[in-house]
Parts: structure tokens; C-alpha cells; sequence
């Protein structure tokens, strides 16, 4: 029993040993794949971490690199600085001008989608058309230097495609459906064929708006002289359409009822009664009002004017009246070579004849209230022009040539005062919280234009609202409507027009 | 009587229980400028350009900060009462009416304030350097 019990346990133990065996060498398999795999994942760590040591000193040199950059980018600033400095200090050390002096130049310009809502028969197609489109109107261009701490010059110039399209004459036909005579349809085409590339193209305007050299020694004495705005009122001043809420400057403007711009010279300054208020004054000495004022009088009676105006300004609180009164004459004349019987050949005779002179006295005033966003201005003008030569008005001699075929009578142009005026009300809704800096202002204008007693086509009262909305300094969009109120009698349209604007300063 | 003594003193010098803060913005002028205080109303006539001389005589050269840096930003609200946006768009009208342009800004106000005549400027009070400038104004901390 005992061998046999031996004998089991033997045959166990030979049984048991191989799998013992095979245990065995499959722990010692196991042991030499965890080892391995072991190994492995050393060499890969020491190759990873190889690998960020080798990152760690790139970035490394890359941040030396970058506070070196850093460096010679303040170094260069410094060095700006120091140069911008050196230059503003020469200014300021007997105005001596510095080399390399910069020129600003900055600009607007707008595009406006329009349409006019006319009756089929409207007097009012005379001016303008019915149908929709985009109307670019102009693009202005600035030009600025301030060459020493007190001399300075300004030009603006407007860049336009008119004459192009401009409607030169319109053809008349009388009761019995005649045209009469000298009444054909003109409009101006300026398109040109370029002789070398043969391309059409059509060529437009750049109208000097001003051109100017102001000194100004002190606040309170300030010399221009050039091409100047006339300094009157609140939109003569704003006049760009980034500026002004509505789409377009008030009919007064349009009529001119004030002379928009003038040459010659202008005094001005500003005194300070207190730190809160203003007294702007302005004398202008020019050329006046005439056919080519910009280039020549052809009188010599100057045009003079007087600006006053007195503004308080406080946190979100102003207020300002101001006044412009003028006085000038306005001449126009032909010349003529009067022919000796006795020397036919001679142009030593050259006669002035005066085809029209009047002389006018203008009285302007404005006022603008600004409220924490609310804005409340109007101007007023009273403009009598006094004639001092007969002159024919067109629309009169029709009149009377329809009723006396081959009137060749003259008839005078009357004396005539002029009154106008304008109510605008605006509000920048307080919406900061909501919409950011995007600025959106509602807007109502009421005009009353009396322009001429004779000429009732030529008077009218307009009655526009829209909203001017500013996503960013640099643009406004204009939504605008308008009616048009005749003042004469029998003309019962009353046209009405939609405005879509985009003005641009850049 | 120490008690009363304190009273009086807080009585007639209120200013004095402000607590200074480096936040502070202070108005700098260069030291050949008379001027011995400013108004803010005067201060924002001067960065508007509304106002070109000092009082006592001189030019105003007014120095902004850098567009955009924190201290102009505290500049425009506290002082010229617009925010940035408002700044820029005052300009651009401006530049229309009359062809007239922002001041000159620098990163350094109180060197340039030290090195030009009749120059104006604003730092932080922690940026500020006795003798080198004067003060016209302090703003304090909104």
C-alpha cells in the first residue's frame, strides 16, 4: 500500500512536471515578453521624452528669438518716437518746416438708390426722372498739410460724372403742336473714343470745392484765404453725407439762397467767456456772388459778411445760435468789339454791355440743441436781391410769345426776397446695451421755401423722414422718404421719393 | 481737543481722506507751460482741438495715448465723455467740416511730454516721475 501510494505519487510528480515544466516556461515566456515589452516602452519614453527635450529647446530659442524681435520692434518704436518727437519739437521752435512733411488725404463719397414717384404730366420731370436707380453722385477728396505749428492748407475736390447726362435744354411745343424754334432737346454726352486703345469712355468733372491756407497765430485771430465755405449755418459746414443725417442738403441749399462757397478772404476766431462757451466770429471779404466768382468779379463791389455764433457745450449737453449776415452785388456782362465804319479791321473798340446786376443783403440764422442723443436744429434765410438791371426771365418770355408770336419786348425782372427755412429732429436711440457701438438715429425735416415770388414752380415745402443707422464710424446707411407740397396753385402732384443710401469716409 | 483737531482738519481738507490710487490718471504738462491747474472742460477742449492755446499764452500741443491702450480708453470716458467709437467718428466729421485731424499719440507721454513745449499729455500715477513734469489736474480712479 505504501509503494503503491509512492508509486501514485511518482507517477504524479511525472505527470505533474512537464505542465510544471511547461508552467514554468510559460511564466518564464510571460516574465520575457513583459520584459521585453518593458524594454520597449523604456526606449520609447526615452525617445519621447528625447524628443520633448529636443521641442523644449526649440521653444526655447524661439522665445530668445522672439523677446530679441521684441527688442529691435521697441527699439524701432523708440526710434519712431524719438524722430516724431524731433519733428513736432522743430515745429514748435520757430515754426521751421521739417524735411519729408506728410499730406493727409482722406475722402467720401455715396451711392443712393432712388425713386421718385411722379405724375405722368409732372412739372417736376423737368428737374429730375421717375424711374428707379443708383445714383453715385460724388466722390469727394481731401488733401491736408499743416506745414508749421500755425500755417496749414486744405483742399477738396469733387469728383463727378456730370456734365454727362445733363439736360441742357428741353424741347417746347406750343398749343398747335409746333416746336417752337430754338426749344430742341439737348443732353450733354462727353463719351469719347480713345484714338489707340478704342475704347469708349466717358469723361466728368473735378470741381474745387475749397482750396485754402489758413494762418492762425491764436485762437482768437485766424487768417484764410483761397476758396472757402461760406462759414454759415450747421449743414454749409457738415455738407458730407457722412456727416449730415438726411440723404441730401435742405432745398435752401440746393436754391442757394446764400452764396455755398466764395473767394477771397476770411478773418475768424474763437474767444472763450468761459471753459463751457464758445464765440466763433468770421468776416469775409470776396468776390461775391456772379457768374464766374471762382476766377473773377466782374464788378468791383466786394461781397462781406459777418458770422457770430455762440455755443455751450457740457457732458452730452450743447446748445449753439449763430447768425451770417451778407451783403454783395452780382453782375454779369458781355463784351462786345464795336466795328469802325472807317476801320473795319480794328478791335481797339471793345464795349461792356451789363446783361443782369443785382444787388442782394442775406440775413441767416441757426440753432442746434443736442440732449443726451436728441438733436433739434434749424436755419432760417431771408435773402432780398434788389435789381439794378433788366434782365429777361425764360419762363416769361414763353408766356408772352405764346401770346404774341414774335414778341421781341423786354420784361424786367422784379426785385425779390427770398425766405426759407428748415425744422430737423433727431434722436440716437439709446440702444448701446443692446447693439454695441452701432448707432441708429430716426430722423424728421419740415422745409418752407418761398425762393421766388414770380416763379411759383421754384417754391416748395418737403416733408422728409428716415433713419440713419452707423455700423462704424466710417459708414452710414440712409433710409429716407419724402413727400413734396407745391405751393403753386393748379399743381396738384405732389411727388414723393425713396432714398437708399450708403456714404463712406475713408 | 485731538478730536476736534481731526474734525477741523477732515472739515477743511476733504481731499484728504481720498485714498491715492496708481489708477489715477494725471494730467501732465510740460514745465514751460504757466498754467498752474486745468478744467476738464478746458482739458477737453484742448483734445478736441476746439481750444488751441493755454490760457496764459502758448500753443496747446495735446498728446494722446496710444489708440486702443487701456489708459486712452480711460481717457475718453472719464475726460472727453465718448467712448472709442464715438472718437473716431468725431474725427472723421471733423476732418469733412474742416480738414482737421487727431492729435499725435505717443507710447511714451511722459517723455514727450518732457521734451516738447507746451505739450499736454495724461499717465497713470504709478508711471509718474517727480521733476520731470508738472501737474495740471488729477482724475481720479472711476
Amino acid at each position: 500500500m505504501k509503494m503503491l501510494g509512492r508509486i501514485q505519487f511518482l507517477f504524479l510528480l511525472v505527470l505533474l512536471s512537464p505542465a510544471a515544466r511547461a508552467q514554468v516556461e510559460t511564466d518564464d515566456t510571460v516574465e520575457r515578453e513583459e520584459g521585453s515589452r518593458l524594454e520597449d516602452f523604456d526606449r520609447r519614453l526615452a525617445e519621447q521624452q528625447g524628443l520633448i527635450e529636443a521641442q523644449q529647446e526649440q521653444i526655447a530659442a524661439q522665445q530668445e528669438a522672439l523677446e530679441e524681435q521684441k527688442g529691435r520692434i521697441t527699439g524701432l518704436s523708440e526710434e519712431l518716437e524719438a524722430q516724431q518727437l524731433e519733428e513736432l519739437e522743430g515745429e514748435l521752435e520757430g515754426g521751421e518746416h521739417k524735411a519729408s512733411r506728410l499730406m493727409n488725404i482722406y475722402g467720401f463719397f455715396d451711392l443712393t438708390f432712388t425713386k421718385n414717384f411722379l405724375g405722368d404730366d409732372s412739372p417736376y420731370m423737368i428737374a429730375t426722372h421717375q424711374t428707379t436707380s443708383f445714383v453715385f453722385s460724388r466722390l469727394n477728396l481731401y488733401f491736408d498739410s499743416q506745414m508749421t505749428e500755425t500755417l496749414s492748407a486744405l483742399a477738396e475736390f469733387r469728383f463727378s460724372f456730370l456734365p454727362h447726362g445733363y439736360e441742357t435744354n428741353l424741347e417746347v411745343v406750343g398749343p398747335t403742336g409746333e416746336t417752337i424754334p430754338g426749344t430742341e432737346y439737348e443732353r450733354v454726352d462727353t463719351t469719347v473714343l480713345n484714338p489707340v486703345s478704342l475704347e469708349f469712355s466717358r469723361t466728368g468733372t473735378v470741381y474745387i470745392e475749397r482750396a485754402h491756407l489758413t494762418y492762425a497765430p491764436f485762437d482768437w485771430l485766424q487768417v484764410l484765404v483761397g476758396r472757402y465755405l461760406t462759414p454759415y449755418g450747421i449743414w454749409n459746414v457738415d455738407h458730407g453725407p457722412t456727416v449730415i443725417l438726411t440723404t441730401a442738403v435742405p432745398y435752401m441749399q440746393i436754391r442757394e439762397l446764400v452764396p455755398l462757397a466764395q473767394t477771397g478772404v476770411q478773418v475768424f476766431g474763437r474767444l472763450f467767456p468761459t471753459d463751457r462757451l464758445f464765440f466763433d466770429y468770421a468776416i469775409t471779404l470776396s468776390n461775391g456772388r456772379g457768374p464766374i466768382d471762382t476766377i473773377w468779379d466782374l464788378d468791383d463791389n466786394k461781397g462781406v459778411g459777418l458770422k457770430l455764433k455762440l455755443r455751450y457745450e457740457h457732458d452730452r449737453v450743447s446748445f449753439a445760435i449763430g447768425a451770417y449776415g451778407y451783403y454783395g452785388t452780382f453782375t454779369d456782362i458781355k463784351k462786345m468789339i464795336q466795328m469802325e465804319a472807317d476801320d473795319p479791321g480794328s478791335l481797339s473798340n471793345v464795349k461792356i454791355q451789363t446783361t443782369d446786376a443785382y444787388r442782394e443783403c442775406i440775413g441767416a440764422g441757426d440753432v442746434l440743441l443736442e440732449v443726451n442723443g436728441v438733436r433739434l436744429q434749424t436755419e432760417f434765410v431771408l435773402q432780398y436781391s434788389d435789381r439794378t438791371a433788366a434782365t429777361l426771365i425764360e419762363p416769361e418770355f414763353l408766356r408772352l410769345l405764346q401770346e404774341e408770336p414774335g414778341y421781341a419786348g423786354p420784361h424786367y425782372y422784379a426785385d425779390n426776397l427770398a425766405k426759407s427755412y428748415y425744422v430737423l429732429l433727431g434722436w440716437e436711440l439709446p440702444l448701446r446695451q443692446w447693439i454695441g457701438q452701432v448707432r441708429i438715429t430716426p430722423y424728421a425735416m419740415y422745409e418752407h421755401n418761398l425762393s421766388h415770388e414770380a416763379i411759383e414752380m421754384l417754391n416748395a415745402r418737403f416733408l422728409t423722414w428716415g433713419l440713419n443707422v452707423k455700423p462704424s464710424p466710417f459708414v452710414a446707411l440712409k433710409a429716407e422718404g419724402g413727400i413734396l407740397f407745391p405751393t403753386e396753385e393748379g399743381v396738384n402732384d405732389r411727388p414723393k421719393s425713396l432714398h437708399l443710401q450708403m456714404a463712406v469716409f475713408f | 481737543m485731538r478730536l476736534l483737531l481731526l474734525i477741523a482738519v477732515l472739515l477743511l481738507y476733504p481731499t484728504a481722506i481720498v485714498a491715492e490710487s496708481p489708477d489715477d490718471i494725471l494730467i501732465i504738462a510740460n514745465k514751460g507751460v504757466s498754467a498752474k491747474s486745468v478744467t476738464m472742460d478746458e482739458l477737453r477742449a484742448m483734445f478736441l482741438k476746439k481750444r488751441k492755446q493755454w490760457k496764459q499764452g502758448g500753443n496747446v500741443v495735446p498728446i494722446h495715448a496710444k489708440k486702443g491702450s487701456p489708459l486712452r480708453h480711460q481717457f475718453q470716458l472719464r475726460v472727453l465723455k465718448m467712448n472709442p467709437d464715438e472718437e473716431d467718428t468725431y474725427w472723421n466729421d471733423q476732418q469733412v467740416r474742416h480738414g482737421l485731424g487727431p492729435p499725435p499719440e505717443f507710447g511714451y507721454g511722459l517723455k514727450a511730454v518732457f521734451k516738447l513745449k507746451g505739450s499736454v499729455s495724461y499717465i497713470y500715477r504709478k508711471d509718474f516721475r517727480e521733476g520731470v513734469v508738472k501737474v495740471l489736474a488729477v482724475v481720479p480712479r472711476g
